[in-house]
């Protein structure tokens, strides 16, 4: 059981840390906009990222000519 | 069989021919050469997605009218620019507020649209709050350049700059969203640390492991009791100092003893430790604080709420040319030039020129009136068609508009605050415990018990009103939440509780009622050309024009007309072909063409007649309809005793028949803003609990004195700002949900009540009696706690959100 006299502070430095980290996120702007990451991530606007060998043939769109 | 719908915007795609874009091999219908212009750039950017990912509709685009370009135009001028543009590392960075954002895909289309413009660093859209952020640098491209890239694809972009109001109100939610997160990481640890502790599971172990476990649980709740709990021991302090006892002096009592006294035992010793109950007791209350928070930086989200109306530039006519200087440093008799869409930044007199102005802000009216030399303006009008010299005669605070919100502040000042069920209840029964806990102390001390501190702590925890000061917070706290998603936003902590008294309900008009703006309500063709046909020109010479009339025939499909003058206050004129064509009132065309009007019967709104050279072509009806829900919604509210008025400051005979359309039986019009809240003061003395709705800034002194007011979503910013709810949709019978859920909610604050103080007043006596070791008087604290919470949970179960919208999006693809 002493080692729990380590583990209980690690522990708590961790979450110290996470309480910094995200009093960092928030003070940043990163917490101001709830809603619109949530939905970014389902457009898959990478597909010109795909190589070219990997792209679905029967795919309807072209791809982005920049 | 239908028309098809305009794979762009939605709307009806009824052109002849028809007016078409073939993508990806598929013919897509468009309702106007607008949409069909911004599909094409979306579709030639590669950005097509776009039309995958949406949920609605896109806005019908409208292409810049000259006047407009040069509003744009004028941004690029660098003293314009000093209130919303700071220098950032390697460019410049403009704050902007985007128009016509119906999905998150609208964003995508946006950031997307605009990183590809040479000179953009970055371009990043606030979904909840439609701000953007723009950085570009300015010698690669002119700011002018990029907001028209807005403008091409239908999306709207205006300058803001956030007042201190915005920044106080953002600091705050970021800091509360802080302080909740390290109270429930508060919460969540020294539970932790108190589960051996509750359980004994230490005994066996041996006593440096509860020592060692007190002070870790001391550590974790340090923070949270001081940085977390902060806002209710500053409260707490001032209401002490204002000699009102509110909530926050109990809750901060309860912390701040429970915090202490554990503390007392972990250095000297003792029984049990409460840390992990004042953590999560600061975590529930600051839930509730952080939603209340949350709503008004929402509401609050005003850039500067008076921008519209208070301009911060204005061209000074020198000689023959004009020079821009910043709006405070006008002086009274300067001669200032009022561009066509720019608002009054001055009450003054015209000297030249002639147009119509809207002066909607000041008195509610909805249409333009025509101004000629010699007339008076005032201040927050907007000017319509053509530029004006106007001679200062006020200036600043002594305008018209800064007298209406001097009034709203001083209607504001004068209000008293409303004091809440839980707070009346809070001075009572603290006050009683307060004087209790030191006697039984006594009590126990004098009668030699060796535990009287402990059964002392027992009574303070028994009787920490937890579940008291729980009961209204979480209560309002999720019926919050549920109108929320319905549309209805309480903005102030005491809105839901002030609306079970309302017996009176007054709406404005303008804007409230009705929709506030035109309509086209009926088209009847009188010449040789079929309706359609009729309509498309009509359109045609509307588009060169700003007024609100000319907006009507805005979103109809058109004919190219060329050479389209604007006879002011009169009508259009424009040609095609080898014909001219005119569109006006019927005085306007009667002088232009021989050939008498075909007699029209009498009807309710506004007539407007097409004509050509030869003959009388169409007459279309305009008028301000009301909202699709309004009859409905004062049925209802009807139905449920409210008493409903009607109190515009528009003209009399539309004020009456729109209160018999909807079936309301008082209606006072032409009020002026000084005159609605002499009506609402007359009221309040009959003792009336009056609710406001309203949306103008004309309403604002009235909204003051109500005992609610609820603003439209559409309403001016600073209206929004003031009111205590918002109306999100503009759907009035939200209104009825909302008054229901407040006595829902009354109904679920008085059970909570009900139960805490049995709870408190049974315990009580047994703790004080020493009969409650203080892990039992925790247990039962807590179990209390969450039953309240429980309990409130109940509010927010909402019906399922009913849209009065037929519109559905139209333009998603079935796609896999």
């Amino acid at each position: 059981m002493e080692i729990v006299f380590i583990l209980v502070p690690l522990v708590l430095f961790i979450v110290a840390l996470g309480v910094l980290l995200f009093s960092w996120a928030v003070k940043t702007g990163q917490y101001d906009d709830l809603e619109g990451p949530a939905h970014r991530i389902l457009y898959d606007d990478d597909k010109d990222m795909i190589p070219l060998e990997a792209r679905q043939p029967d795919s309807d769109e072209e791809p982005a000519d920049n | 069989m239908t028309p098809p719908n305009c794979f762009h915007c939605g709307e009806p795609a009824p052109g002849e021919p028809s007016i078409t874009l073939e993508l990806n091999n598929q013919l897509k219908h468009f309702c106007c050469y607008g949409c069909k212009a911004v599909c094409e750039t979306i579709h030639s950017e590669g950005l097509t997605g776009f039309y995958d990912f949406r949920t609605e509709p896109a806005v019908t685009p409208r292409s810049l009218t000259s006047s407009e370009l040069d509003r744009i135009r004028e941004l690029d001028h660098s003293l314009v620019q000093e209130s919303f543009v700071s220098p950032v590392k390697g460019g410049q960075e403009a704050q902007l507020l985007i128009g016509g954002i119906t999905c998150a895909a609208c964003i995508w289309l946006l950031e997307n649209h605009l990183k590809k413009r040479a000179g953009v660093q970055s371009f990043s859209v606030n979904h909840t709050t439609q701000r953007a952020r723009l950085v570009w640098s300015q010698d690669k491209a002119k700011l002018s350049d990029l907001l028209i890239a807005i403008h091409e694809l239908g999306y709207t972009a205006r300058p803001y700059q956030a007042d201190e109001v915005e920044l106080a109100l953002k600091k705050e939610h970021r800091s509360m969203l802080i302080r909740l997160m390290l109270a429930g990481v508060g919460t969540a640890q020294s539970m932790m640390l108190a589960f051996p502790l509750y359980f004994d599971l230490i005994d066996n172990i041996g006593p440096e492991f509860v020592t060692f476990f007190r002070w870790f649980s001391l550590l974790v709740a340090t923070p949270v009791i001081f940085y977390s709990a902060r806002p209710f021991f500053t409260n707490a302090a001032r209401d002490i100092r204002s000699k009102h006892l509110t909530m926050d002096v109990p809750v901060a009592i309860a912390i701040g003893l429970a915090y202490l006294a554990s503390i007392w035992v972990t250095v000297f010793g003792g029984k049990d430790v409460y840390f992990e109950s004042v953590c999560m007791f600061t975590f529930f209350l600051l839930l509730g604080r952080y939603i209340e928070v949350q709503a008004r930086y929402r509401a609050g989200l005003t850039g500067n709420a008076l921008a519209g109306f208070q301009p911060t530039v204005a061209a000074r006519v020198e000689g023959d040319q004009t020079v821009i200087i910043p709006a405070h440093q006008i002086q009274i008799d300067d001669i200032i030039r009022v561009r066509p869409g720019e608002t009054l930044p001055v009450d003054g007199e015209i000297i030249r020129g002639q147009s119509t102005l809207n002066e909607a802000a000041l008195t509610g009216e909805y249409l333009p009136e025509t101004r000629i030399p010699g007339d008076r303006v005032h201040a927050g009008s907007v000017n319509g068609e053509n530029p004006l010299d106007v001679r200062v005669i006020k200036a600043g605070a002594q305008t018209r508009l800064s007298g209406i919100l001097r009034i709203l502040d001083r209607v504001q000042a004068e209000k008293p605050s409303v004091a809440t069920l839980a707070d009346r209840m809070a001075g009572k029964f603290v006050g009683r415990v307060l004087i209790l806990a030191p006697l039984v102390w006594i009590g126990w001390w004098l009668a030699g018990a060796d535990d009287a501190f402990d059964i002392t702590l027992s009574v303070l925890v028994v009787t920490c009103p937890c579940a008291l000061s729980l009961a209204t917070p979480t209560a309002i706290t999720s019926a919050t939440v549920k109108l929320r998603r319905l549309g209805f936003l309480p903005t102030r902590g005491h809105t839901l509780e002030s609306m079970n008294t309302i017996d009176t309900i007054i709406f404005d008009k303008t804007g409230t009622l009705t929709r506030g703006e035109l309509s086209l309500i009926d088209q009847k063709a009188v010449g040789s050309l079929d309706e359609t046909a009729c309509l498309k020109l009509a359109a045609g010479l509307e588009k060169y024009s700003e007024h609100p009339i000319a907006q009507v025939f805005h979103s109809y499909a058109s004919e190219a007309i060329e050479y389209v003058e604007n006879h002011l206050g009169g009508g259009l004129s424009g040609r095609l072909g080898e014909q001219n064509f005119y569109i006006g009132h019927k005085a306007f065309i009667e002088e232009r063409l021989s050939v008498p009007a075909p007699a029209s019967a009498h009807h309710r709104g506004m007539e407007i007649w097409l004509a050509s050279d030869e003959e009388w072509l169409a007459i279309y009806r305009l008028d301000d309809e009301p909202r699709e829900d309004a009859a409905l919604a004062i049925k209802t509210l009807q139905a449920m005793g409210m008493r409903t008025i009607l109190l515009s400051g528009d003209r009399s005979d539309h004020v009456t028949y729109i209160a018999e359309t909807l079936g309301i039986k008082e209606a006072i019009g032409q009020a002026s803003p000084e005159q609605k809240l002499a009506v609402l003061e007359n009221l309040r003395e009959e003792g009336c609990h009056i609710m406001m709705v309203g949306d103008g800034l004309n309403d604002l002194p009235s909204m003051a004195g109500a005992g609610v007011s609820v603003a439209m979503g559409r309403a001016a910013d600073l209206t929004q700002l003031k009111a205590d709810a918002v109306l999100l949709n503009g759907q009035l019978m939200q209104l009825v949900e909302a008054l229901k859920t407040s006595r829902q909610t009354r109904k679920i604050i008085r059970q909570n009540l009900g139960w805490a103080l049995a709870y408190n007043l049974s315990a009580l006596p047994l703790a004080a009696a020493g009969l409650v070791p203080p892990w039992l008087a925790a247990i039962g604290m807590s179990a209390s706690s969450l039953l309240v919470v429980l309990n409130a949970l109940r509010l927010g179960k909402a019906p399922a959100p009913q849209s009065y919208k037929g519109n559905q999006a139209v333009g998603l693809q079935t796609l896999s």
